[in-house]
């Protein structure tokens, strides 16, 4: 009968040699975005060896290090990060079961669309500092109330892309789910939730920057933890060294989340080729 | 006779101001396979997707099987114009689709069958995205089939393909409909097509029906065969002829 007409696989040594190139290139390609930061860090510390930057101003990096290793070693430091990973870790969670959560009613079911995306699109207006208030005023001002400012800061991102993405599927995709007669449940399993989770992990990502900036915020009201508290309480006796860990410790924490959805995405959004850059 | 599995009756279809299909007739017996040939954007792919169910017909009436046609057609599979895959899915798991109530077991081994018999065995842990324009069309054909419709839509299934692997796909679509017995619709600008795979060939202009023509060759059909070049010369220029071409 038929003879496959396309057998022609990879050429196996020529894929070899092609993977060589990759690994030794791919090397060179992760070394590229840490350059900057790195050149940064060099001429910081230079500069401040040099007594360019008075240490009251801008500590050189090393000292920021050496402070970043007392504070470890004296188990304060773990004991901040520790309590502000967890107001992260909670803030996200919930963010992510209401937002998530309702951006697939609303955008699967016409019904949860007409009752609730007009009143959510309009209080995501509102910026989620403005509530500070309010949250002391329902919750007082213990963790409770900084729990709901940061849940609030990771719902809306989350909460649109989630809609956006069930919205903007191709709706030939849908029909051709249906001629090939999959039921609803079949069409959300299968249609839905892949078309829309691209666009849900752009969600996350956007979530986590806006939960992470009500955080630091948050942990600068009424709290004896957290990093935000020992930035501020570094700021009342004027060391700018422990202001400065803080500050760099916000950066890898946040590129630490961005990073582990990133890891999330290539494992799990593999079937999109993406434009890559000229 | 039995039923006919389609039968059309004064089906029109409206968009806005401009009407699209314009009382169209059409009776489709179980295992006939009937070619539609016209211009692009005369209407055929709209009356593929009455057909299917996916629109409604703004008047006259659908039957199939002699039901009257409300919602989907579940006879139906459809391959589109555009191979319109999932890109979220492995090129075995889009084929798998129509499979999904089987059990597994049957599921991988007819998908496996299909989208070898297209040629296209070893690339079935591919993503979509990766194939070239032909591939996935046939990956999309491989799906349509592989459900063993008793109505199989296929529009313009070839159209990017090169000369020689569409005749090898047209020995596939033709041996698997003597197969299934199950009735064909095929769209095509390919008017060789048309007269090698068609029992009967329409020929649409503008919504309408314009010609008609029985194919009575026997079957598999010689190209070369001077009936077969008589015939193909007839629709051709019956698809030609057209009295408001330079209108147009
Ligand atoms: N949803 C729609 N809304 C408005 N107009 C439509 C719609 N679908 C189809 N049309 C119009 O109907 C006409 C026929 O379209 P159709 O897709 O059936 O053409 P076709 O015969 O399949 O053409 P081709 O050979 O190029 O595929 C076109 O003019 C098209 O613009
Ligand atoms: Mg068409």
């Amino acid at each position: 009968m038929l003879v496959p007409v396309d057998a022609a696989g990879l050429g196996s040594s020529a894929a070899r040699s092609r993977l060589m190139r990759v690994t030794v290139a791919s090397g060179w390609h992760q070394l590229k975005p840490w350059l900057l930061p790195l050149a940064v860090l060099v001429i910081w510390e230079i500069s401040a060896r040099l007594g360019w930057l008075p240490r009251r101003i801008l500590p050189a990096p090393s000292h920021v290090l050496s402070v970043g290793w007392e504070l470890t070693v004296s188990g304060e430091l773990p004991k901040h990060l520790w309590v502000s990973f967890r107001r992260a870790a909670y803030a996200m969670a919930i963010g992510s079961v209401l937002g998530i959560g309702l951006g697939l009613a609303t955008g699967l079911f016409r019904l949860a669309e007409q009752l609730l995306d007009s009143s959510i699109q309009m209080l995501r207006t509102v910026p989620s500092l403005a509530l500070i208030p309010l949250a002391i005023l329902w919750f007082g001002i213990g963790e409770e109330c900084k729990l709901f400012l940061m849940v609030v800061g990771a719902f809306f991102p989350l909460y649109i892309t989630t809609y956006l993405g069930i919205r903007s599927i191709d709706p030939r995709l849908i029909e051709v789910a249906q001629i090939f007669g999959l039921t609803r449940g079949e069409l959300i399993r299968h249609v839905l939730l892949p078309a829309a989770l691209p666009s849900v992990l752009v969600g996350v990502r956007m979530a986590f920057g806006l939960m992470w900036m009500n955080l630091i915020v948050v942990e600068t009201i009424a709290t004896d933890k957290g990093i935000g508290y020992l930035i501020n309480n570094a700021r009342e006796f004027m060391q700018t060294d422990i202001i400065v860990l803080g500050i760099l410790l916000y950066a890898l924490l946040g590129k630490a989340a961005d990073s582990t959805v990133r890891l999330f995405e290539r494992r799990f959004v593999t079937w999109k080729s993406q434009f890559a850059g000229v | 006779m039995a039923t006919n599995r389609v039968l059309c009756r004064g089906v029109s279809k409206q968009y806005g101001q401009s009407i699209v299909l314009d009382g169209i007739d059409l009776a489709l017996a179980p295992g006939e396979a009937v070619a539609i040939v016209g211009r692009s954007g005369c209407g055929k792919s709209t009356l593929l997707r009455l057909i299917a169910g996916l629109d409604r017909p703004s008047a006259g009436s659908i039957d199939i099987d002699g039901k009257p046609l409300t919602g989907l057609n579940p006879h139906a599979r459809v391959m589109f114009q555009d191979a319109a895959l999932l890109p979220w899915k492995r090129v075995i798991d889009n084929v798998a689709l129509g499979l999904l109530h089987a059990p597994a077991a049957q599921r991988q081994a007819e998908a496996a069958h299909a989208l070898s018999a297209v040629g296209l065995g070893p690339r079935a842990a591919d993503w979509p995205s990766v194939l070239s324009g032909g591939q996935r069309q046939r990956v999309s054909l491989a799906r349509a089939l592989a459900c063993r419709p008793e109505l199989l839509l296929l529009d313009e299934p070839l159209g990017a393909l090169d000369a020689l692997t569409r005749l090898d796909m047209q020995v596939l679509i033709e041996s698997l409909w003597q197969s299934l017995g199950s009735a064909l619709v095929l769209v095509t600008h390919d008017v060789d097509e048309a007269v090698t795979l068609a029992n009967r060939i329409l020929v649409m202009d503008r919504g309408r029906w314009t010609a008609s023509f029985s194919v009575d060759l026997p079957r598999p059909r010689d190209r070369t065969a001077p009936e077969f070049t008589l015939l193909r010369n007839r629709v051709l220029d019956a698809v030609c002829h057209d009295p408001h071409r330079l209108a147009m």
